[in-house]
């Protein structure tokens, strides 16, 4: 349980990138679409980083 | 004042300033006279169940209670009514407490991610210390009705950040148990696995009072521990702090707002007078809280809306960042909840670790004052720790304790949520403190002391103060006293 979590390791080493300007209004439909489904590949990948001791489970609330 | 007149009196003051702040859901005026009639009775009879009989209050609309709509702040369900009292609702009428008004609240607790204050059934909850700003949320409602003495307590709810943010805001007294100390039956679910309900009041012993009165067992939440709450009395409270140990880290403060900081460094100060045993205390840096908890979040809440997001109903809801976020939560995948979960038991033994070098953690209610109500939330000019009801920015730095609400909340701790002054700006600045599970008593008798020695939970707007400066009463005196 208390082996150290790492997480993130080589994003950080990607090649920069130009990054467009979006141009739409910051409540337009589809950019915030785009957006959302992006923070959610962006947090997946985080969470897929951290490392979890094989054994750890799920806290969960189901007893029969 | 027999329980009637102060029902009567409570319910015309709410329907009259109420508006003011965009607090009122609904008020309850018939619910709310028939149990002050019965306060009166059993009071009559000498037969007070608790020292809550005929004392009025407030409940968030995500709470069902018979005789009103349960909206869930969210157009969709405007005109929906539930047939049963929630059971926190239904132990605070067994203790003759008087509900005299649903309060408002962010649409489905925040579920999805709102970018502005409007995303409310009711608009924006208004701040009764500055109307130009928001009253915080996801319990908009509860906190600005308390804080503008419309009731001396108000039930809240908080999956991540909700009872803490408008307590800091509005410069209230909050309450965030453990989870599972009180029952969630009748309850919107926004996760199953971090929702917990809880009082906002004038003080940590107004909150000891309505806690005492709602915590424990319930068949119908198969989730509650069916552990009471009881504070601790005055001589085990005063052996208790005494030996505290807080732990504290500061850099937190560092980055704080430049109008929030000096109330928050001065608040540490008074609280290292009472209790002065400060330990050198953080967060494992290397959990991502923020991806935690958005995760478990969007996960849980995509599933329990699944029908509402997939239907055109979704469409009367204002904010279009927190269906854009509902819609994309349906696409979580099992394996990320599912690692987000197995990392939220990597945490509970991280700060089980954590706990033996401290008592409780110190920090920031919030970094900053209340947020102007135009603003959008996830504005790049906020301050750190200014965002809406998550702190959740991906791969932010998380310097000493900042990141102590999703941890909190991930781990189940309970939290107390106490004013320690005020900004540069005039708005109410606060403090938290969090414990390990079960730790309520250690926390409330800690505010109380600090809460004896300062008055920064007595100060009201001026705006309003023509209302009466009531409390609850002296749990301390009367403690000793039985």
């Amino acid at each position: 349980m208390k082996e150290p979590i790492e997480r993130g390791s080589g994003f950080a080493q990607a090649e920069p990138t130009a990054i467009e300007q979006d141009t739409r209004d910051i409540d337009d439909r589809e950019r915030l679409a785009e957006e959302a489904r992006a923070q959610a590949e962006r947090m997946a990948k985080e969470l897929r980083a951290a490392k979890v001791p094989i054994e750890a489970e799920p806290p969960t609330g189901y007893r029969p | 004042m027999s329980a009637v007149e102060l029902a009567t009196e409570t319910v015309d003051r709410l329907a009259t300033a109420g508006p003011r702040y965009n607090s009122i859901a609904a008020l309850m005026r018939a619910r709310a006279l028939r149990e002050a009639a019965a306060a009166d009775r059993a009071i009559a009879k000498g037969d007070a169940p608790s020292p809550l009989v005929g004392i009025p209050y407030g409940a968030k609309d995500l709470l069902a209670a018979r005789g009103a709509p349960t909206t869930w702040g969210a157009a969709p369900y405007k005109d929906r009514k539930l047939p049963l009292d929630a059971t926190a609702i239904a132990k605070l009428k067994r203790a003759g407490a008087v509900l005299a008004a649903k309060l408002a609240m962010v649409e489905l607790a925040g579920g999805g991610g709102y970018r502005y204050p409007s995303a409310s059934l009711q608009g924006p909850g208004l701040n009764p210390w500055d109307t130009g700003r928001w009253s915080g949320g996801s319990s908009s409602g509860s906190a600005a009705a308390v804080a503008a003495g419309l009731v001396p307590f108000a039930l809240g709810s908080e999956t991540s950040g909700s009872i803490g943010t408008p307590s800091a805001y509005c410069g209230v007294t909050g309450l965030r148990p453990t989870y599972g100390l009180v029952s969630r039956h009748g309850a919107m679910a926004l996760s199953w696995t971090l929702d917990k309900i809880g009082p906002l009041a004038r003080s940590a012993t107004d909150c000891a009072y309505v806690l005492v009165a709602i915590a424990g067992p319930d068949a119908n939440d198969p989730t509650v521990s069916g552990k009471r709450f009881r504070p601790l009395d005055a001589g085990a409270a005063d052996d208790a702090i005494g030996r505290v140990r807080v732990g504290y880290a500061g850099e937190e403060m560092e980055r704080a707002g430049d109008t929030a900081k000096d109330a928050l460094l001065r608040g540490v100060e008074e609280l290292g007078r009472i209790a002065p045993r400060f330990v050198e205390a953080r967060l494992p840096g290397d959990i991502p809280y923020g991806p935690m908890v958005v995760t478990v979040i969007g996960a849980e809440e995509a599933t329990i809306f699944a029908d509402l997001i997939e239907s055109d109903q979704l469409d009367l809801m204002p904010d279009e960042k927190q269906k854009a976020g509902l819609r994309a939560a349906l696409d979580i995948r099992a394996r990320d909840y599912l690692q987000a979960m197995r990392l939220r038991t990597v945490l509970a033994a991280r700060m089980r670790d954590l706990f033996r070098e401290c008592d409780v953690i110190l920090s920031a209610g919030r970094t900053a004052t209340a947020t102007p109500i135009g603003q959008a939330l996830d504005a790049p000019t906020l301050p750190p720790g200014a965002s809406g009801a998550r702190d959740t920015a991906p791969g932010a730095p998380r310097p000493g304790n900042v990141g102590l609400i999703p941890a909190g909340n991930l781990a189940g701790l309970p939290a107390i949520f106490f004013p320690c002054g005020f900004g540069t700006d005039g708005l109410p600045v606060g403090l938290q403190l969090v414990g390990p599970p079960f730790s309520e008593p250690l926390l409330i008798a800690l505010v109380e002391a600090y809460q004896r020695s300062t008055d920064h939970h007595l100060r009201r707007p001026s705006t309003v103060s023509e209302v009466p400066n009531v409390s609850l009463g002296d749990r301390s005196r009367s403690a000793s006293e039985r």
